[in-house]
């Protein structure tokens, strides 16, 4: 019972701050300055036959996608769409009256396929680098991890992406590890989704940030684990150190990295935007960018309106989570 | 320097704390002390941040930087847009440290000109941000009531909207004629204020109520005089802590806005370009993309350091 009205409690949260989201993106989408008509100028060039051409479809426009309601009716004739997930049809192609659906239906999987790798890879490297850290504490690789980590945590994903790629591409191949190298690991030169293997480099361009993040929590919290009662406790039971640390240590030290999987989750999702476009990846993220560019206003509202809903239900799943891993905690 | 570390020799330094008092909290007169010893604790905070030796190199990188970046193209008369067409795409050379793009055009003072768009923008943008979120925060946290209610809903608001996506369609709706710097200023400004207001309007309702500032209102203190005498010294270090990791959050902002295409514009120069330009010819040119990145993740590291170390000052972690 108490779980439910939690669960009730944080969903209407979530609408309201979505609706603030969606309304604030509509609004926003009003004051901008050349529309999608004037893009397509900028574009394509046209004369002034070609101009009274664009002036009429504009104001067809006005008509199709409603622009001269009020905007509380725009972002209520929105709510009712999405609970259909129905998005309607994008400015590009005014026809197809799925157009939006299927286009977020294809392209957030791709996103969330490299944010979820990148939390594996964070999980993965990151919880036993930050244990081996807390036990070789202020040894020479604690002082390499908790440097390499602060660089992990302080450039940018494209920064890393860019390093990353030129790593493979220049160095490994260069050191004979070969013409072999498979260059579709590198998700450059292939023509965007294809296998697992263009995943590789765009999750650990984006899951350097959560590796170094959770290592840095894993390590002080092993760290403060290790002194507490019970671990003394077991230790002079005469347990092994790995046990200890399996059974007894990892445990408590486990809750303060899903506090970090929030946060790093959205950091990735939302990082997309910035990344996908250096490794030609057809995600949500290039979808938004592109959209913005071309002032397609339905589309920059749904990739907005996707987008923000993703971080906010990770939000709620971590906090779920939160209370599953360690009961103590109620749920609030 | 080891030694002083647990002696501390200068008397005034570092253990006057208004509400550390042997006695209980302190009066008025120990606040005065306090906010007098404020300007010879810089000396001992100097050390303080001196003893965390990355920040000291971070510092060092960043004076270099600046000097480097705003000096050396008006002493050297350098162009950051003017090319020559017969050495194009140079990787190394005596000339060229690192390297001319494809029109010929110098990579070093290209990128001290990135350097120096990165800094400014974040400059300012922070100082944006931290205005707009003091006003409000402080507002808020010294009124309360509905307004503090009010504001702070906006702040969840804020927080709510994914930071870049604001940040996108806010430079998108602000007109092109406008000088982009001006506008990542302004953007940026406008997408930062929510945790400085949080963090202010918090920081001042925590100070509002001690036990000093009730003393010197007694003494007949005005609202102005207790704001800039007795609560503005005590939360400035944790703002000094924020707006030292604001200016590499805004330095990602910029040039990640620069990247899609939406920050500052070819030929004028920005990392996030820089980068993007130098990407797409990655394989063939790998000076083009590495230099940007170098000192571009370098220059973050550094600000990121001079944080880690004044965070130790004010003994505030991240």
């Amino acid at each position: 019972m108490r779980v439910l009205k939690f669960l009730l409690k944080r969903l209407g949260s979530i609408v309201v701050s979505i609706a603030c989201v969606v309304a604030i993106t509509f609004a926003m989408m009003r004051v901008v300055p050349s529309d999608y008509f004037t893009q397509l100028e900028l574009r394509y060039g046209a004369n002034t036959a070609g101009k009274q051409m664009l002036d009429l479809q504009r104001q067809e426009y006005r008509e199709i996608f409603h622009l001269d309601d009020p905007l509380w009716k725009q972002v209520g004739r929105y709510f009712v769409r999405v609970m259909k997930w129905d998005f309607g049809p994008s400015y590009k192609e005014p026809g197809e009256a799925h157009k939006i659906t299927e286009l977020v239906n294809a392209k957030l999987p791709v996103t969330l396929t490299v944010a979820c790798a990148g939390m594996g890879i964070a999980l993965v490297f990151g919880i036993p680098l930050g244990i081996f850290a807390a036990l070789r504490r202020n040894s020479w690789i604690d002082y390499t991890l908790t440097s390499v980590s602060m660089v992990g945590q302080v450039v940018p994903p494209y920064v890393l992406a860019v390093l990353l790629t030129l790593f493979f591409a220049v160095f490994v191949r260069n050191f004979q590890i070969g013409d072999s190298f498979p260059l579709e690991w590198l998700a450059l030169p292939s023509e965007g989704w294809g296998s697992w293997k263009n995943v590789v480099m765009p999750a650990l361009a984006l899951g350097a940030a959560p590796t170094a993040a959770v290592a840095r929590y894993i390590r002080s919290s092993v760290l403060e684990t290790l002194e507490q009662d019970f671990v003394r406790t077991a230790v002079s039971k005469g347990l092994g150190r790995l046990q200890v640390i399996v059974r007894h240590a990892l445990r408590p030290s486990l809750i303060p990295v899903v506090t970090v999987m929030g946060p790093q989750l959205s950091y990735m999702i939302v990082g997309s935007v910035l990344v996908e476009d250096i490794f030609r990846l057809q995600g949500l993220g290039s979808l938004f960018v592109n959209a913005v560019n071309e002032r397609d206003v339905p589309l920059v509202i749904t990739s907005t309106f996707i987008l923000a809903a993703t971080v906010m239900l990770i939000n709620l799943a971590v906090d779920i989570l939160y209370s599953v891993i360690d009961p103590r905690i109620e749920l609030k | 320097m080891e030694e002083n570390e647990n002696t501390v020799v200068d008397p005034l330094a570092g253990q006057m704390l208004p509400d550390e008092g042997l006695f209980g909290p302190g009066t008025p007169a120990d606040a005065a002390a306090a906010a007098r010893s404020e300007r010879v604790g810089w000396r001992h905070n100097f050390r303080v941040f001196c003893r965390h030796k990355p920040a000291v190199a971070g510092l060092v990188y960043v004076v270099l930087l600046v000097l480097a970046s705003f000096l050396g193209p008006a002493v050297f008369d350098l162009d950051y847009e003017k090319g020559d067409a017969s050495e194009t795409l140079i990787p190394f050379s005596a000339e060229h440290p690192f390297g001319t793009d494809q029109q010929g055009r110098d990579l070093l003072v290209r990128n001290l000109y990135a350097a120096r768009n990165a800094i400014v923008v974040a400059v300012v943008s922070v100082l944006v941000g931290l205005l707009l979120g003091a006003l409000i925060g402080a507002f808020a946290g010294y009124l309360g009531g509905a307004l503090d209610l009010l504001t702070m809903r906006l702040v969840d608001i804020m927080f709510a909207f994914p930071q870049i996506l604001l940040l996108i369609l806010l430079l998108v709706a602000i007109p092109d004629s406008m000088d982009r710097r001006i506008s990542m200023f302004v953007a940026i400004g406008l997408t930062s204020w929510a945790g400085y207001a949080r963090l202010i309007r918090g920081q001042v309702m925590q100070a509002r109520n001690e036990d000093y500032v009730e003393a010197a209102r007694c003494l007949g203190a005005s609202n102005s005089h207790i704001l800039r005498k007795y609560i503005l010294p005590n939360i400035a270090g944790p703002i000094i802590v924020a707006v030292s990791f604001g200016i590499p959050s805004a330095m990602m902002a910029e040039s990640g806005m620069s990247l899609i295409g939406l920050g500052l514009r070819p030929p004028m120069p920005s990392w996030g370009n820089l980068i993007y330009e130098g990407a797409r010819e990655m394989l063939g040119f790998p000076h083009l993309v590495l230099w940007p990145s170098i000192t571009f993740g370098l220059t973050l590291l550094a600000f990121t350091f001079i944080g880690d170390g004044l965070g130790g000052v004010y003994g505030k972690d991240r």
